[in-house]
């Protein structure tokens, strides 16, 4: 998992608003510097810390959303949409990943029987353990697993079809230039003194 | 926070709104000359403004307006009674709602009512304050002020606060996630208890000296309704409540509401608030429990007709030996400095022992494993405390911040471990009823093996846990982040999204 960018010119006996600008910006940055695997399903662990740094900017623009108003919120919206297919991503990954290693030792345990049963067999059973190993019975583990795996794969595709698609109508529609501008507003837009606490 | 009326002339009533989770209530009074207030006229609407905040994380667009119409109502009322000066606090809907800030901002544009939105330890403060008045607090008690969103507890000893805690339990709540069925199963009534029971057993400064003759005081609607359904008010205790408990298993919300006259909403979460109750009474075991009706308006009303400010060093809201303050939000509101302001420095700490109390207090419900949903709150909860703790990082070079925000870290993946699993089994579950029986055994060899991982998972999430609740965590925590003053108001801050 990528590590966090730091924020360098926090300054902690300046006003919020001040820091959660800063804050902002270097958490666009990062969530930006990861659109080149964008184009690359193939990069699962890639897709996984865009969605990480997702939610990083996310939770920033959470923490603040009182200075951010309405056009934080639509921020928020969008971002949160992209972390969600992401993540949606990252479990069908785990998925098969978990499936795959299961697959795995189910046919190691399989191969280890059928190298034991032929140890011990008679020259004429031979043939009839071989087109057991060959041709699986109905209820063999390996068909549900097999089918498991195809389902996961395929929504997989769907979800980074979705995430493509999401990514280049929020590119489209300028959620990168609506979150920049959101980090410099707080600067031009301090509260009124004895604003509501939340507002 | 006051809304001037007549600025010219010292204000003799006053109007305290109070907006609630469930209700919005106000009353209105004047000083008594002896340091009380004389109660001149109240109102109270249920609004339920907090209801489906949980799986929405905002406040539901008609209870709005119900809110905004009650409240123009309400100003009304007090202008007619001759209040110069009307005060009104929000709660716990209103502070964790991610639409909060534009509902008051709708509130003083149709209103003209300035609403102050303030944390638990000033809730609790002020509710102390309203009981100063009009009940003995010699002695050692517990003060419960049962709401719709939240519970706050306060220890006190002859009249001094030693230890204030809002817990994120409430009727309006409880039923929300525990009751479906009108009048509410055993079960769920049982449920409710558990939820309380496991919060509530987690509050250290409920750990009595034994056999202390302490006395439970419930406040709020809560206590005032289910004293209606006791039939000796005189003798109140444990057995009494859970005798309600077993009452209200047996009416429903209609029945319930028009034997004790009330609104059929507000009856509807009556059960969930008595399960509260029973809890803390379980807790605390209490010589007696006694009703008051007074409460955080009235703790309103004497902060507004004595000029608006609560003293900070007010002996009823000093603390006891543990040296911290139980806060009230108006020594904020009174501070010279304007609140936006505030140090980033001073507010991230202040959110920060917020986040971390919502942590520490979700960790028991959690480990009971009574309800699948504990783990996921305490994971969120905890994710909320580290995107505070990871924003502020560059504000607390300490070493001590290092650790705190690494113990951040290791809960979320202690919980993630076991969540995670929670939901990949709920799926292959869902999975294997849809498929060919061809394909069970094998999906049934995944679930096994989740399963197991769970079961380990678990178990060491259960001793991490628990390794924490024994250490120094809560303390290390109180004594860091307890230095400040309380939560930011206006500093724009969020201290309720649902991260």
């Amino acid at each position: 998992m990528s590590r966090a960018w730091p924020v360098d010119d926090v300054d902690p006996e300046e006003p919020v608003i001040d820091n959660a600008r800063r804050v902002l910006a270097v958490r666009i940055a990062e969530f930006y510097s990861f659109e080149p695997i964008v184009p690359h399903p193939e990069l699962s662990e890639a897709l996984h810390d865009l969605r990480i740094s997702a939610k990083r900017l996310r939770y920033t623009l959470e923490l603040f959303r009182p200075r951010f108003g309405k056009a934080g919120e639509r921020q928020i919206e969008r971002v949160k949409t992209i972390q969600e297919i992401l993540g949606t991503l990252h479990d069908h990954d785990v998925r098969i990943d978990m499936i795959g290693d299961e697959l795995s030792q189910l046919m190691v345990e399989q191969s280890r029987k059928t190298r034991s049963d032929i140890a011990d067999a008679s020259p004429d059973e031979v043939a009839a353990i071989a087109a057991a190993a060959l041709r699986p019975p109905p209820d063999d583990p390996r068909r549900g697993l097999i089918a498991l795996l195809g389902r996961e794969h395929a929504g997989r595709r769907k979800a980074y079809a979705r995430f493509r698609e999401m990514w280049e109508t929020c590119a489209g529609d300028g959620m990168r230039r609506d979150l920049v501008a959101l980090s410099v507003r707080p600067l031009l837009d301090r509260p009124a003194k004895h604003r509501s606490p939340v507002a | 926070m006051a809304q001037s009326m007549r600025s010219d002339t010292p204000p003799s009533i006053a109007a305290a709104i109070d907006i609630g989770s469930n209700s919005i209530k106000m009353t209105i009074g004047r000083a008594d000359g002896n340091g009380g207030v004389e109660q001149l006229d109240w109102a109270s609407e249920v609004v339920r403004l907090g209801q489906g905040l949980d799986q929405t994380g905002l406040l539901d667009e008609e209870r709005i307006e119900n809110a905004i119409e009650t409240l123009g109502r309400f100003a009304a009322q007090a202008r007619q009674r001759g209040a110069t000066q009307v005060v009104a606090v929000a709660t716990e809907a209103t502070r964790a709602a991610a639409n909060g800030a534009s509902f008051l901002d709708r509130v003083r544009v149709e209103t003209g009512i300035d609403v102050r939105v303030i944390d638990g330890q000033a809730e609790a403060a002020l509710t102390f304050r309203g009981l100063t008045t009009e009940v003995d607090l010699t002695g050692l008690i517990v003060v419960s002020d049962i709401g719709g969103g939240s519970t706050e507890l306060i220890v006190a000893r002859d009249a001094t606060v030693q230890a204030a805690r809002s817990l994120p339990l409430g009727s309006g709540r409880l039923t929300d996630r525990f009751i479906a069925s009108d009048p509410p199963r055993l079960e769920e009534l049982a449920d409710c208890e558990t939820a309380a029971a496991v919060a509530v057993q987690a509050v250290q400064a409920l750990d009595l000296p034994p056999g202390s003759e302490t006395r439970l005081i419930v406040v709020g609607g809560t206590g005032e309704f289910m004293v209606r359904l006791i039939p000796d008010e005189a003798h109140i205790d444990l057995a009494a409540v859970r005798l309600v408990l077993a009452k209200l298993a047996t009416l429903s919300a209609a029945e319930v509401a028009d034997e004790i006259s009330i609104p059929e909403a507000r009856a509807r979460v009556l059960p969930a608030g008595v399960a509260i109750v029973a809890a803390i009474a379980a807790r605390v075991d209490p010589a007696r429990i006694e009703i008051s009706r007074s409460g955080i308006r009235v703790g309103l009303l004497l902060e507004a007709l004595s000029g608006g400010v609560i003293p900070a060093g007010d002996s009823e809201t000093r603390a006891g030996s543990g040296g911290k303050q139980a806060r009230t939000d108006s020594s904020v509101a009174s501070s010279p400095r304007d609140a936006s302001a505030r140090s980033f420095r001073e507010t991230m700490s202040a959110l920060i022992a917020e986040r971390w109390q919502t942590v520490l207090a979700a960790i028991p419900i959690a480990l009971a494993g009574t309800d699948i949903e504990g783990v996921h709150d305490v994971r969120v909860a905890s994710r909320r405390l580290r995107a505070a703790m990871d924003v502020a990082a560059p504000a607390f070079p300490g070493k001590w911040y290092k650790a705190l925000h690494g113990t951040a870290k290791e809960i979320t993946g202690a919980l993630g471990e076991v969540r995670d699993r929670d939901v990949l089994l709920e799926a292959l579950y869902a999975d294997r009823r849809a498929a060919p029986l061809a394909e069970h055994p094998g999906i049934g060899r995944l679930i096994d093996r989740v399963e197991r991982e769970r079961v380990a998972a678990r178990s060491e999430m259960e001793s991490y846990l628990r390794q924490l609740l024994a250490g120094s965590l809560r303390d290390e925590v109180e004594r860091r982040f307890a230095a400040v003053e309380a939560p930011p108001n206006g500093t724009g801050i969020s201290t309720g999204s649902a991260l």
